[in-house]
């Protein structure tokens, strides 16, 4: 059932020693062996490698909020997640992640992969709960008209931050296309704050595998690609486990010869690189930079074919709700200053109150603010608390819910010094292909950085909202918009804490030059 | 369709761009990155509003639909713009002095009011490491158009991106600097670059543009040229312009400077009494000549003409016309030979390259040129490129071919070197120097016992089908593999292929003409073509690569023995009343002498007075110490040229001519696309253009050629010949047309035998092969070009940046037969042919099979025609050049 797609640039190159750049020497045999030009070598090897010291140390904005000055582990890289959020601050090394708390480093249990591998459902307890039954009546039904009625009346929509009702999306994909076509699992989460997908992966791959087949089967795609984030190693042993299991109970079954091809590829890159057109570059063995749009994905995609794109929690939704129509339960994870982080699976449309209350256990008297979206979704003040957390109802507020990765700050947070965490983080992640975001990002960075230490000017921040227009308007994907957002919404809820500063304090004293004021 | 911008209406079409459709109504959207047929859209300068989107979208990458209505010149637009100008701005270095001009950025910013208001002085160190080419990383406005150009456009994959985010930048290879990675010179990146972070070093404004046809090899490309103070500042292509389409190799882009070379031929040179005819060999030209006027010179040669014809008989007298020279002065140098001087011995240089080509093609089809024209190849499924080291020699026309093999066509290279293109093809076929019709041949047995044959082709449009498929009985795939040294699963792979795989095309250039069979190797590729019906079909063809400018335009304007203007026979009665009634007067009755012929005659005496125009034949043709007897043997030579080169060194009169760059007229291309030529400049001194010459000579013969300028022989010509009916000079200032061009209202002839051949049924040519003996000389010596330099380098030497890029000369040898034979890099050897004997730097080299080795012919340090052999072809008498036969002693 799983099939490989060749990418013999990137595969070479994750095939070598990660430690630091590709040698002269390993590029000038790679085009050689492969007849390929030495510049796209470059230009590929170039994007996806990053320099990596005696290991890597997460400078996400959970960890972030959470690190207590220099941790004196050696010559660390600095990654801008690795996906363990919710044990902030998180360090790797020797492919082993840490929390690196005040008290030392600690492995973290869930990142071991006998933690992992034991406590995954496999084939035969999913099957138990009924697993694979929504697949096997889809296989066995003339009629499959039930399928878009079920999903609509769920009131499914895409996970992975567009929020766009998957019924609609299956409706006009299969109305307008025949012939070869593709499912594109999107595995490559990597935007702090969000954990979901990696858990899922771990602890319930066969729903994801069985949403999957579902999908594809139900909307004719020959073939499944999971295009998986290099670094979840422990997920990738728990997905290739389930294709190993789904191969022994339906290998030689009439279901397996109905059923698409799926093929698991780890990639490495950036941020990015989780946006859908940017996944497909990488996949064709490119640089991970998003397309222009049109065309879309849906109408030329991989290979240049129509391809349905979905998230993994999405998927993984899809075999529940056909079986039955329960209310829809959301992983959402909690990070930053709350007392118990997490992922939580509640009700879809759980309010941020109960979320950070009741699960995270923190009081809400000491928010200063939350971003119910991750780092891309905006800032909300303690007022709108009780939103509730599905994407319809987090729009409303001006924000948006991405991924549902809910990141608290408590009073004591300076705001200014946050935009620059979040304003770093788009400019480390953004692929530099278009000017608004290769250059808006570094310039926001900048003049925050100068608003931060006290030098900033009012006109800095003019020229910052008037940057950080430009990216909303001009950016190609959503990354560079974001970070324009983001900037505006910093300066919208806490313009206080920026007048401050440019007054030559820190409100919060969080700051050195809040040190100065005493 | 109706867009409406700004509130106006205007037409668009279907799939143009916004960005296009504004631009072609005058109203312009600043842009850095759009690439005419490349999507690009990262730099973001094009935004504009669209009703109904929320969003500003990107002009360059929305095409355009009935009735949307764009706003280009809104508040918001215009604080887009010039927010992120000022980004731009504030990474942007300071330009050289003088070179901010080429700086569209700075454009943009001083109309939109913004200052330039610098984070960093300098971002990265300037790559100034190539010869004439520098970059400015802190010019870089990373729009990637220097990519496209070089990646997707030239295809030569040079530039790459390296890193990522706001560090991203370009590299050359594996970011080594330019001078010192793969760049082939070939200026695209330059071109394309809008900022001039990638710039010409010498580059200036110009005062005046003038655009025409490149002065060098047979793709014909089209070229802006820059002018200040009577000197060309720099040379570009432009993009939508003729058959290049804004592309150049180093010659087109770097290859001038020549004709302000301080030593061109500027007044008549006549050869001082008592000084025998031999090299300057480093003596003044003061010594050898003195100086006279046109008057002087023009009547001691006519004088010389009257007297020698007189004495021995008018075909004593020979002349060779370069086929560097335009159309009409060639035109007008046959008539002048044929009704002046009344012989027929007359040719130009297409005896020493492609005439094979031609007389093969003409003889099995009834055209002696290529049959597809150049950008076809997009269309082909399969391409088979023999003897041609495209990459090198005709570098646009590889980026064509490279791009056709990167959008999905099979490319199988035929050649005895493991040349660039071979790199990129899917079949490489490292065949052994002299056995490509056994090659060939086989590959039509293959074709012919699996039953791959076209049958309705061969049926309904072919003739000689029995007696040639019994001719290819005795080549088979063994004997094939032993003979060319290529496995015989190759060759069938090969022959499936190119048979199945339809449409099919064959490029060659003078690995298959330069041999003593080269007649027919090229027959065994038309018999292919015609064998799988690959002829007159868009992707199909059979294209000979031209070499010189206009050898096309020679031929086809009667510039070589036995054929008037239009390849119309001398010796058909009602074609040659058809010229006497014009010429008014009678011609020749028989046909004269080739340029291999002449030298023999001469050296046998027959021969008594040359004329040569434009043709260093001392260097370039084969075997050169006979060449120099043979001129020490004539009573008089005359050579006409732009520089005293090697054989104008031996004349007894030297006429100074104009250069392309210096007259009005046409060159035709390798795809028979007759292209103008217009002048930049004055001739130098009292040079003057060789039609000119010709007609004031012929007048002194007593013959009026009836040519007042260029445009009356262009006139002439279509009079008289059928297939340039419709061509004029008029037409021609819209573009170039292919000939046939029947009439006025044809729009040219792009494809040739469609729907069979011209000559009627296309003709198979049967052939056969002999082994050639190698005796005591083990090494067969291949000569060819490199890509800076050009024939004998008489222009390209005299080009600052051609001359500095280019390697010493030396003969290269396989590594294996260096070890052999003991040598070492650098070691000087003697390199022996039965003709002669030379000493010469080695070089290692491993493309080249072992037994093999190659050299250039352009160096005067190394003139390899010292070794080549005066064995001709037997039909087109064309030389051997790829072929000859060496040892190596000390």
């Amino acid at each position: 059932m799983t099939g490989q797609i060749e990418r013999k640039i990137i595969g070479r190159i994750e095939g070598t020693n990660h430690s630091s750049s590709l040698e002269d020497s390993e590029k000038l045999k790679i085009a050689d062996e492969l007849k390929i030009p030495l510049s796209v070598v470059e230009s590929v090897s170039s994007f996806y490698f990053r320099e990596r010291g005696t290991g890597t140390i997460c400078t996400g904005l959970p960890c972030y909020l959470r690190r207590s000055g220099e941790d004196g582990h050696g010559n660390l890289e600095s990654s801008s997640c690795l996906g363990y959020c919710d044990h902030a601050p998180v360090l790797e090394k020797d492919g082993k992640y840490y929390n690196a708390g005040d008290a030392g480093l600690s492995e973290i249990d869930e990142s071991k992969d006998s933690f992992v591998m034991d406590r995954r459902v496999g084939i035969e307890p999913y099957m138990m709960g009924g697993g694979y039954t929504a697949l096997e009546e889809l296989i066995g039904s003339d009629d499959d008209s039930y399928v878009l009625r079920r999903l609509e009346a769920s009131g499914l929509k895409g996970m992975g931050g567009a929020g766009y009702p998957a019924h609609l999306k299956w409706k006009s994909f299969r109305e307008s296309h025949s012939g070869s076509t593709y499912l594109l699992v999107n595995a490559h989460e990597g935007e702090p704050g969000t954990f979901k997908d990696r858990k899922i992966l771990e602890q319930n791959p066969h729903a994801v595998v069985e949403g999957a087949l579902i999908t594809a089967f139900h909307n004719g795609a020959g073939k499944i690609f999971v295009a998986l984030k290099w670094e979840y190693a422990n997920a990738y042993r728990s997905l290739m486990k389930a294709l190993d299991e789904l191969q022994v109970k339906f290998g030689e079954g009439s279901v397996a010869g109905m059923l698409p091809e799926i093929d698991v590829v780890r990639i490495g890159g950036t941020y990015v690189t989780g946006e859908e057109t940017a996944l497909m570059e990488a996949l064709e063995d490119r640089r991970s930079e998003p397309r222009l749009r049109p065309p879309f994905p849906t109408e030329k995609g991989l290979f240049g074919r129509p391809t349905l794109v979905h998230n993994v929690e999405t998927l993984s939704l899809i075999p529940e709700i056909l079986r039955n129509s329960n209310a829809l339960k959301k992983t959402y994870c909690l990070t930053g200053d709350v007392n118990a982080p997490g992922a939580i699976v509640a009700d879809l449309g759980i309010s941020a109150r109960e979320l950070v209350e009741g699960h995270g256990k923190s009081d809400l008297h000491r928010i200063r603010a939350f971003m119910p979206g991750g780092l891309s979704g905006g800032y909300l003040p303690p007022s709108q608390i009780g939103v509730k957390l599905d994407s319809e109802s987090v729009r409303k507020t001006g924000a948006s819910m991405g991924t549902g990765a809910v990141i608290v700050l408590s009073g004591d947070r300076c705001m200014v010094n946050i935009a620059l965490s979040v304003s770093r983080f788009f400019e480390a992640e953004s692929c530099g292909k278009c000017a608004p975001c290769r250059l808006g990002t570094s310039e926001i960075s900048e003049l925050l950085s100068r608003v931060l230490e006290g030098d900033g000017s009012e006109e800095d921040l003019e020229d910052g909202k008037q940057i950080a227009r430009s990216m909303i308007d001009g950016s190609i994907c959503a990354l560079g918009q974001a970070a324009g957002k983001m900037f505006l919404d910093s300066i919208r809820y806490f313009e206080q804490d920026y007048r401050e500063h440019l007054a030559g304090g820190c409100p919060t004293g969080e700051c050195s030059i809040g040190g100065d004021m005493g | 369709m109706n867009v409406i911008i700004n509130g106006q209406d205007y037409t668009a079409s279907e799939g143009e761009s916004v960005l296009d459709a504004a631009s072609m109504h005058g109203i312009s959207i600043p842009t850095l990155c759009n690439y005419a047929e490349h999507e690009n859209g990262v730099c973001r300068m094009c935004m504009v509003e669209i009703e109904g989107s929320p969003k500003l979208v990107p002009a360059c990458s929305t095409d355009v639909k009935e009735k949307i209505r764009v706003r280009t010149d809104t508040e918001r637009v215009e604080n887009y713009r010039r927010t992120l100008i000022g980004l731009y701005m504030k990474e942007h270095g300071n330009h050289p002095p003088g070179q901010e001009e080429k700086c569209t950025l700075h454009e943009y910013a001083s109309a939109y009011g913004v200052e330039q208001h610098r984070k960093v002085e300098l971002i990265a160190a300037k790559d100034d490491s190539h010869t004439a080419i520098s970059y400015d990383p802190s010019l870089c406005i990373g729009c990637r158009k220097c990519l496209i150009a070089c990646n997707l456009d030239q295809n030569n994959d040079v530039i790459s991106l390296v890193g990522r985010g706001h560090a991203v930048k370009i590299g050359f290879d594996n970011d080594i600097p330019m001078g010192s990675s793969s760049c082939t010179s070939c200026g695209a990146c330059v071109d394309a670059c809008p900022t001039g972070a990638i710039i010409e070093k010498d580059w200036e404004p110009a005062n005046r543009t003038v655009v025409t046809t490149c002065p060098y090899c047979a793709v014909g490309c089209q070229i802006e040229y820059g002018i200040t103070d009577d000197r060309i500042v720099w040379a570009r292509g432009i993009k939508g312009l003729g058959v290049n389409d804004g592309k150049l190799c180093i010659k087109g882009k770097f290859g001038y400077g020549f004709e302000k070379s301080g030593d061109r031929l500027v007044r008549p040179l006549i050869r001082r009494g008592g000084v025998s005819r031999k090299p300057l060999d480093g003596r003044k030209i003061e010594e050898f000549f003195r100086e006279a006027t046109w008057d002087e010179a023009l009547d001691l040669l006519a004088e010389k003409i009257r007297n020698t014809g007189d004495k021995y008989g008018k075909d004593s007298i020979a002349g060779v016309a370069s086929d560097r020279s335009t159309n009409e002065d060639i035109y007008a140098f046959q008539k002048f030979m044929r009704a002046a001087v009344k012989t027929d011995n007359l040719d130009q240089s297409a005896t020493l390259c492609h005439s094979p080509s031609a007389a093969m093609l003409s003889w099995s089809l009834g055209a002696g040129a290529s049959t597809n024209p150049i950008h076809d190849v997009l269309n082909s499924r399969t391409i088979m490129v023999v003897g041609s080291n495209t990459d090198r020699s005709h570098p646009v026309i590889s980026a064509y071919l490279k791009k056709a093999g990167k959008d999905g066509a099979f490319l199988i290279v035929v050649d005895p070197r493991n040349i660039e293109l071979a790199r990129r093809a899917d079949l490489f076929l490292q065949i052994r120097p002299g056995t490509d019709v056994v090659l060939f041949s086989a590959m039509a047995r293959y074709i012919l016992e699996n039953d791959l044959v076209d049958k309705n082709y061969v049926e309904k449009y072919s003739e000689g089908f029995s007696e040639y498929s019994q001719s290819v009985g005795s080549f088979n795939l063994l004997d094939a593999e032993d003979i060319t040294g290529i496995p015989a699963e190759k060759i069938e792979m090969a022959a499936r292929i190119y048979a199945l795989s339809k449409p099919s095309s064959i490029f060659w250039t003078l690995g298959i003409t330069e041999h003593e069979n080269g007649s027919d190797n090229v027959s065994s590729l038309v018999n292919l073509a015609i064998l799988t019906g690959n002829i007159g079909i868009p992707g199909g063809g059979l294209n000979p690569i031209r070499g010189q400018n206009n050898v096309q335009g020679g031929a086809d304007v009667g510039g070589f023995p036995g054929s008037l203007p239009g390849y119309q026979e001398l010796l058909d009665p009602l074609v040659r009343s058809k010229f006497e009634k014009k010429w008014k007067t009678h011609i020749p009755l028989n046909a004269g002498l080739k340029s291999t012929e002449m030298i023999q005659e001469a050296l046998a005496g027959k021969i008594r007075l040359m004329y040569l125009s434009g043709e260093n034949s001392i260097r370039s043709h084969p075997n050169s110490s006979e060449v120099a007897e043979a001129f020490q043997k004539l009573d008089f030579l005359a050579v006409q040229d732009i520089f005293l080169n090697e054989t104008a060194e031996y004349a007894d009169l030297v006429l100074p001519a104009a250069s392309s760059f210096e007259q009005y007229g046409t060159f035709t291309n390798t795809e028979r696309r007759v292209q103008l030529v217009r002048p930049l400049f004055t001739p130098p001194g009292e040079a003057r253009a060789d039609w000119e010459i010709y007609a004031d000579l012929s007048g002194r013969l007593g013959y009026d050629l009836g040519f007042n300028d260029s445009g009356d022989i262009m006139r002439e010509i279509s009079d008289l010949v059928p297939s340039w009916k419709g061509i004029s000079h008029e037409r021609l200032e819209k573009g170039g047309l292919q000939w046939p061009v029947p009439s006025t209202e044809s729009p040219g002839t792009l494809i040739l035998h469609r729907n069979g051949a011209l000559r009627g049924r296309s003709r198979f040519r049967p052939v056969s092969w002999q082994p050639k003996e190698s005796g005591e000389y083990p090494y067969v010596l291949i000569t060819g070009r490199s890509r800076e330099h050009y024939h004998t380098a008489t222009m390209t030497s005299r080009s600052s940046v051609l001359a500095a890029v280019s390697k010493a000369p030396a003969i290269e040898m396989n590594r294996g037969d260096m070890a052999r034979e003991g040598l070492k890099e650098g070691d000087k050897i003697k390199v022996e042919s039965p003709n002669g004997k030379l000493a010469a730097e080695v070089r290692s080299n491993d493309n080249l099979q072992p037994g093999v080795m190659f050299t250039t012919f352009h160096y005067a340090g190394l003139r390899a025609n010292i070794l080549t052999s005066s064995t001709l072809d037997p039909i087109t008498k064309t030389p051997a050049y790829k072929d000859t036969r060496v040892r190596i002693t000390r």
